[in-house]
């Protein structure tokens, strides 16, 4: 019987100053009474078959995909569960955010306020998965924009906006027009490590256009995407 | 059998007991073993979840400080979702699942990488492979029937890119057009490339769209 109630201890949580990785609940004497019966974390074993789903139920589980555990879910009598993360990233709708930055005409991602946890204020890097952005040595408002961990292909799909405040002599109703940068092939602008982000002026009466007299764009947007595994 | 809690009582006789712990540690194991990995499974995953399932709450749940909680209830159309309420301090619950989908508010239906064919590059999401070129540098991008049916009209969210290998501007936009219906509809959308000349590029190499609707 002691057996019986010291595995039950065991195999329901111990406590993380013991061993944070043993049982996924707090310890059943935690000293904290009102933190007994709770989760520490869920660990989701791999399920094949998945679970079903019953009505007045939401059921969270893992399965492999692709070879790798993902997190699904279900509900509602589901016929089959739903992905909810690909790769080491949440995805919506079968997409993927795999990397975003706001950032400037020196290639300096924006800040935004924030605060810490203790309330103070902070500056956090309106960007993701960005190890750094460049300007290009030769060309004017060419930026490389360097991911921090590799994309899985390089036929993602990219989004380019920028913000442009123009008043050039000649130029007054030109427009911006943020855009991959041209290359002699796709690759040489959009690999799967970095992208060659150009915004160009489009001149007004269909001048010719070459790359921007001076620096163009207060502020640039690029986001990437990939579709879930 | 059902766990009794109350037992053994000081004036209960060991033979009586034995089957009333035994029904106990039973009980205990039984349900335990319907979320996890069983106190008796004889492998190195027991205690560990099988999955996590979220019964329907009423209400939502108190959080205290220093924790995040994870629960299912009905959301406004009478499905049961999966909810997150952060600590006391930190904010009312939000809703985490809809229909299917992590809840964000908008939800993509077309996502594609087309080659100036219009033939998709990798993986895609919601259109008919390949895309329509006519005349060059105009792509229709028709919705297979699974897109298709997650609208309800055609106020839905667009973008598109362009990249080519020319020294001019990718203009990415809807085809222009008398109206919105015959450029954008539930059952296909069309992207005009052009260059400052405002006239179609027909040397594109690489384009892009995605399409998202309201959750």
């Amino acid at each position: 019987m002691q057996s019986n109630f010291q595995d039950t201890f065991d195999i329901w949580g111990r406590s993380q100053e013991e061993d944070q990785n043993v049982g996924d609940h707090v310890p059943l004497n935690n000293p904290d009474e009102e933190k007994r019966g709770k989760h520490k974390k869920t660990s989701l074993i791999d399920q094949n078959p998945i679970p079903t789903f019953a009505a007045n139920e939401a059921v969270l589980y893992s399965a492999k995909q692709n070879s790798q555990s993902e997190l699904f879910y279900g509900r509602n009598l589901d016929a089959t569960g739903n992905q909810l993360t690909s790769n080491g990233a949440l995805s919506v709708g079968g997409l993927v955010l795999r990397a975003y930055a706001l950032f400037d005409f020196q290639g300096k991602v924006i800040q935004k306020e924030g605060l810490d946890d203790e309330g103070n204020p902070i500056l956090i890097d309106c960007s993701f998965n960005i190890l750094s952005i460049t300007k290009d040595s030769q060309f004017q408002s060419i930026w490389n924009i360097n991911f921090a961990n590799a994309l899985e292909t390089d036929n993602y799909i990219w989004i380019t906006q920028s913000f442009n405040a123009f008043n050039f002599v000649g130029l007054r109703l030109a427009a911006g027009n943020a855009q991959p940068a041209k290359g002699a092939v796709y690759g040489s602008t959009i690999t799967n490590a970095s992208f060659r982000f150009m915004n160009a002026i489009v001149p007004p009466n269909g001048l010719p256009n070459q790359y921007p007299p001076q620096n163009v764009g207060l502020r640039m947007l690029f986001q990437a995407y990939t579709v879930a595994q | 059998m059902t766990y009794n809690r109350n037992i053994p009582q000081p004036a209960d006789l060991i033979s009586v007991s034995q089957g009333d712990l035994l029904e106990n540690f039973s009980e205990l194991n039984t349900q335990f073993g319907v979320n996890h990995v069983a106190f008796d499974d004889p492998g190195a995953d027991k205690g560990k979840h099988k999955f996590c399932t979220l019964v329907k709450q009423a209400a939502d749940p108190s959080a205290q400080s220093d924790e995040y909680i994870m629960y299912s209830k009905d959301d406004v159309s009478g499905d049961t979702e999966i909810y997150l309420k952060p600590e006391s301090s930190k904010g009312a619950a939000f809703q985490m699942t809809k229909d299917g989908n992590l809840f964000i508010g908008l939800v993509p239906f077309v996502a594609v990488n087309f080659s100036i064919t219009g033939a998709h590059q990798g993986a895609s999401i919601g259109a008919v492979d390949p895309l329509v070129v006519a005349p060059a540098g105009r792509y229709t991008l028709t919705l297979t029937a699974a897109a298709q049916a997650q609208l309800v009209d055609s106020n839905y969210f667009w973008h598109v890119s362009g990249f080519d290998n020319s020294n001019n501007p990718v203009i990415a936009q809807v085809q222009n057009n008398a109206t919105y219906g015959a450029s954008v509809d539930t059952t296909r959308i069309i992207f005009d490339f052009k260059n400052q000349n405002n006239t179609l590029i027909t040397g594109l190499i690489r384009g892009c769209a995605i399409c998202w609707r309201i959750q």
